[in-house]
């Protein structure tokens, strides 16, 4: 199986000029360290550049193309993006709406298949409060966006979240699309094969113990829909993003899981490399290598 | 600075013969990867000894750590619960701890004290000191025979799946029983993983920790933890704060080895190319000489 690493973490500390990555020294490093893919996260100076530039112009398709070509040119196929995150309030508006846009004709530029956009996720809806309203308005917020993905020939995969409880000092609980179930009631309803789904492993150890649900359970559970993952680990309390083995995920199962329902993916990492990087480029690139070294599903379900 | 790594980390029996990573190529490996110094688990010198005698086993070790110049600095002993640890049998191997430990050549054996059940919630510190340092206190001429310094570690505990504070859980009750037993014979190891543990109980931090030992502080466990398992990650995956860790150790001029105790073999795939791998991405992750560097710029 192939593995891919997410570039936003990479870029965390463009804002330090000493530790400034470009996206060539970012995909050299994945390179170096053996890595097959890259998610290509529209966030930082990708999301600035992506809100300023009309996916008319031709600067707009040059840039893409560009990127495009710097990832080959490191051996690595951009596999999959994701969308920038916004506030419920302003996730229906056009103005985002023209963003996403935006984005999936990037996707295609880039030469990916998937785009990641989180589903819309109403503050009051935490746990299984107001499934049919989260439902109603996302089900409307997907199919808005079903003829630009037939247009640019894009799959926009929907993730399983999670939200803070305000109500229980911010303890991270279930919202939308926590429960494989959910998602796939958007997919059967939506009926197009421009959805698929993306499980975030780290997000459904998080609400796993409410739903009663395990990152290897919903693997299962998705079979054929699951397009594209966010790998990640953490102790069931915090989103923090860890390499494999560095939390609570069995990852044995999880492997097993995965080849079980026959996924045809990449094993995508989304990991928060800065925690870890607060020095300099030579720490992050044997970083970097170690962790592609120890996420390998196919020496994981040894 | 040194730095060393447990051989511990490496070796644990899987329960495949073919499988297991005997102490004398875990020794190997920990030079393989760069390390300074070992710090050897006595309990696993014992294990699976086939027809050698464990004096052979130990000739063995330190000559390997001799070619490959690697300094055995410290040994860890045999641990159990409180029901166990304070048998006469357990005593027994206690003693014969302290002789491999000179048999080695090494000049510190970590002991682990011991938590009386029904101290947790920090109960009873009266009954907890005197039980610990009458069970110390029967090492002593051991370690004056083979010149061996019992370096007595911090621990966690923990009751009904909660982590609570018992016997060791703060470095003031470690240097009051090393002042009860004597300093010429008598240290502390801190492992800063445990400390870590207990930080949110006692709002003692492992910078706190090392100032307050200040000299008696000999050999360390060096790991991290997000405060609620015993993970034994890598400095920086976790929540130490290890610029201040570093400033600390300047500041009270440690003079021993920056030894690592990490569980390599716990979770990933148990293979020897990985565990090589994991123990030279800490080498370079860790190296106490950089991560003090790093310190000093803030």
């Amino acid at each position: 199986m192939k593995v891919g690493m997410d570039m936003w973490s990479l870029f965390r500390f463009n804002d330090e000029p000493e530790k400034f990555i470009s996206l060539e020294e970012g995909f050299n490093m994945l390179e170096i360290a053996g890595f097959d893919c890259v998610d290509f996260g529209f966030f930082g100076e990708q999301e600035k550049f992506v809100r300023d530039h009309d996916e008319q112009e031709k600067a707009f398709e040059e840039y893409y193309l560009n990127v495009r070509n710097l990832a080959e040119k490191h051996n690595l196929k951009i596999n999959q993006t994701h969308a920038p995150l916004i506030a419920f309030d302003d996730a229906q508006g056009d103005e985002y709406f023209e963003v996403l846009i935006r984005c999936i004709k990037a996707t295609k530029l880039l030469g990916a298949d998937y785009i990641v956009i989180h589903p819309l996720q109403p503050p009051t809806c935490l746990y299984d409060n107001g499934v049919d309203y989260r439902k109603e308005i996302n089900l409307k917020f997907f199919r808005r966006l079903q003829p630009v993905l037939e247009e640019y020939d894009v799959i926009e995969c929907i993730e399983n979240l999670f939200r803070p409880d305000p109500d229980a000092n911010k303890k991270l609980v279930p919202s939308s699309c926590s429960r494989p179930e959910e998602i796939l009631y958007y997919l059967e309803n939506l009926n197009s094969d421009r959805f698929g789904v993306c499980l975030d492993t780290g997000h459904m150890l998080l609400t796993g113990d409410y739903t009663g649900d395990t990152p290897q359970g919903a693997i299962r559970k998705l079979g054929k829909h699951l397009k594209v993952l966010h790998v990640h680990d953490n102790f069931k309390e915090k989103d923090e993003h860890s390499p494999p083995y560095f939390g609570r995920g069995d990852w044995k199962e999880i492997a097993l899981a995965l080849k079980e329902v026959n996924y045809q993916g990449v094993f995508n990492l989304e990991l928060t490399l800065y925690r870890y990087m607060t020095f300099n480029k030579i720490g992050l690139q044997e970083l970097l290598t170690f962790i592609r070294k120890i996420s390998n599903p196919d020496n994981m379900v040894k | 600075m040194k730095i060393g790594l447990n051989q511990n980390g490496i070796n644990k029996y899987t329960g495949i013969p073919e499988e297991w990573i005997t102490p004398e190529e875990s020794v190997e490996l920990v030079a393989d990867a760069g390390y300074d110094a070992v710090d050897v688990c006595t309990y696993r010198l014992v294990e699976h000894l086939g027809g050698s005698t464990l004096e052979e086993r130990c000739a063995r070790i330190k000559e390997i750590c001799d070619r490959r110049g690697l300094e055995i600095s410290q040994t860890h002993a045999h641990r159990g619960e409180y029901d166990v640890a304070t048998t006469e049998e357990f005593m027994q191997k206690l003693f014969k701890d302290v002789e491999i430990t000179a048999m080695l050549g090494c000049k510190y054996l970590v002991v682990h004290p011991v938590k009386p059940p029904e101290c947790n919630g920090d109960k009873d510190y009266a009954f907890r000191r005197k039980v610990n340092v009458d069970r110390l206190k029967r090492l002593r001429p051991y370690l004056e025979k083979y010149d061996v310094i019992c370096c007595i570690e911090n621990l966690f505990s923990k009751e009904n799946g909660k982590y609570c504070l018992n016997a060791s859980c703060t470095t003031n009750e470690l240097l009051d029983w090393v002042n009860e037993l004597g300093e010429d014979r008598y240290a502390v190891c801190l492992d800063t993983g445990h400390l870590n543990l207990n930080t949110p109980m006692t709002g003692e931090t492992v910078p706190d920790a090392i100032r307050n030992l200040g000299k008696h502080l000999k050999v360390m466990h060096v790991h991290d933890n997000y405060t609620n398992n015993d993970s034994h990650f890598f400095p920086y995956f976790g929540t130490i704060d290890w610029a201040e860790t570093m400033r600390a150790l300047v500041e009270i001029g440690y003079e021993g080895v920056f030894s690592l105790e990490l569980t390599l073999y716990k979770k990933i795939p148990f293979e020897k190319e990985l565990l090589l791998a994991s123990a030279k991405y800490a080498r370079k992750l860790c190296d106490p000489n950089d991560m003090i560097k790093r310190s000093m710029k803030g």
